[in-house]
């Protein structure tokens, strides 16, 4: 059932999100050919390059604007399909109110992952538009090795340490905002009237908790311990590395396992108010 | 004749008001019940307890001597008081989409209506006029072989040839052996259809008899005892 029922849920958002695509190309579109236009005629603030200007602040902001609209997007939809007139259909099929939940989410998340790939493969195309033929080769000859082991010398991880982590955090991040505001609108639905200021509410009580939780873990990671030793003169320079290099590698563990555990939190949040306390009045 | 909704001590409150207070009733097969009272008396709000769309405060609602879930939704068909389908759609897609999750949805049966009413299945919702949107929605609850038909003010707010039309289907259109619920505070247009009929009055049932019984006791049609009960 849930197959299907993610099927449904993409069919309803794929023009949509179409739609946002196209005009992502556009943009990339416009940037490249602004950054390299003023690539071009650098030299003179001719009429020519403001254009070429304009060009990149419209791709700037339209980067922006397509990725913030999705999300609110999706946002809108859930709320309308859940807790709006269309509720009446979404809660009257013969489905698991948590399996209608979860595809929701499901599909979310994999349309602001390929909304984040696509942008960042619109952020190559731009930068790499703007490359001299010097710059390119320069790139195609970097020793990564080399980077990798200057970057741990500085901060005590690697780049390919710190590739892997964003692998991971940065889907872990989309989820997070995904379910944080499915939550609030959740929330918000238990009450008849001030939806919106109980939603509010419910977010400014989950993201406090989760400072909160936040604030736990640099303590116990040894985030303010390396603070006194910051402060501390007589500590050494190396004595000073080593214990950076520990507490930043134990702090994003820490936080990203406290991002899960949220995550599971308010997962099991929503599916129990829309199992349990639906209020569709 | 089986019972198909059960209701013992069935309860809802918000906050200190009071919307269904403590009722009792069952609805059997083969009858067309009209759930009958004036405006604010707990129709909507039994009916959507019995959908699964509130939670009760206390009491059980059984459904087919299961607790509303996904089996209750199966066999109940469900016309809501107000349009619930996404109107950028198209009718064939959501006539897909029913197709798709319920198992008694009979899509020929769906166009068949949409062509006696000269529907088009290619036009979007959103570019029909209320009474069309809801005859397709009255369409695609009457193209399901349900148990249990629970209609939420089918006849309020279109014309009376669309009333008619509305009756007709439903008459013309339900298995007998299933059972039809109509709320509605439109007596006199439904009196002729119904079987049976429920008054509810401030969320509890004041009333709960045969049509029959209610002509031959009473003496009089439903919609003058309806008027006689709700005086104001």
């Amino acid at each position: 059932m849930l197959g299907k029922v993610l099927k449904y849920e993409f069919k309803n958002s794929v023009a949509v999100m179409g739609i946002f695509y196209a005009a992502l190309v556009l943009f990339t579109i416009m940037g490249c050919f602004g950054l390299h236009g003023l690539q071009i005629d650098s030299s003179a603030s001719t009429p020519a390059s403001v254009w070429f200007g304009v060009l990149l602040v419209f791709y700037f902001v339209g980067m922006v604007a397509v990725n913030v609209v999705s999300f609110i997007y999706f946002c809108k939809s859930y709320s309308t399909t859940m807790y709006s007139a269309q509720g009446y259909l979404t809660f009257t099929l013969p489905v698991n109110p948590t399996t209608i939940y979860s595809a929701k989410v499901i599909c979310a998340f994999i349309w602001m992952m390929v909304t984040f790939i696509l942008s960042g493969v619109s952020l190559f195309l731009f930068i790499w538009s703007g490359l001299t033929p010097e710059a390119i080769m320069e790139f195609k000859t970097l020793d990564w090795a080399a980077l990798s082991q200057e970057m741990y010398m500085d901060s005590g991880i690697t780049l390919e340490y710190l590739i892997s982590l964003m692998c991971i955090s940065m889907p872990l991040s989309f989820l997070w905002y995904i379910l944080f505001i499915f939550s609030c609108i959740s929330a918000g639905q238990l009450v008849n009237r001030n939806r919106m200021v109980c939603s509010i509410l419910t977010g400014v009580i989950i993201y406090t908790i989760m400072e909160a939780a936040n604030l736990v873990i640099m303590a116990f990671t040894g985030y303010y311990d390396y603070m006194g030793l910051v402060m501390d003169s007589s500590v050494s320079e190396e004595e000073l590395m080593n214990s950076m290099h520990s507490m930043l590698n134990s702090t994003m563990i820490g936080s990203v396992i406290v991002q899960i555990l949220f995550l599971i939190a308010l997962w099991f949040f929503c599916c129990y108010i829309n199992k349990k306390k639906l209020n569709l009045e | 004749m089986c019972t198909i909704v059960s209701c013992k001590d069935l309860t809802k409150k918000y906050g200190k008001k009071v919307a269904v207070n403590n009722l009792n009733l069952e609805i059997k097969s083969g009858h067309i019940i009209g759930l009958l009272g004036p405006n604010g008396s707990g129709k909507t709000t039994f009916i959507k307890i019995l959908n699964g769309l509130l939670t009760p405060t206390s009491g059980e609602l059984l459904v087919k001597q299961l607790p509303v879930g996904i089996e209750s939704k199966k066999v109940i068909s469900y016309l809501p008081d107000q349009t619930y389908l996404n109107m950028n759609k198209r009718v064939k897609d959501v006539i897909d989409y029913f197709q798709a999750f319920y198992a008694d949805f009979d899509s020929q049966k769906a166009y068949a209506m949409l062509a006696d009413l000269q529907i088009n299945p290619g036009d979007r919702l959103k570019t029909m006029s209320k009474g069309t949107k809801e005859k397709v929605q009255l369409i695609l609850v009457m193209s399901r072989k349900a148990d249990l038909y629970v209609l939420d003010e089918p006849i309020a707010g279109v014309d009376p040839a669309a009333r008619d039309y509305i009756l007709r289907t439903i008459l013309g259109n339900y298995d007998s052996s299933a059972s039809i619920l109509i709320s509605t505070h439109l007596i006199s247009d439904i009196e002729n259809i119904l079987d049976q009929v429920i008054f509810i009055k401030n969320g509890e049932i004041c009333l709960d008899k045969s049509v029959d019984d209610i002509r031959m006791e009473e003496n009089k049609s439903v919609d003058a005892l309806f008027r006689e009960v709700f005086k104001c």
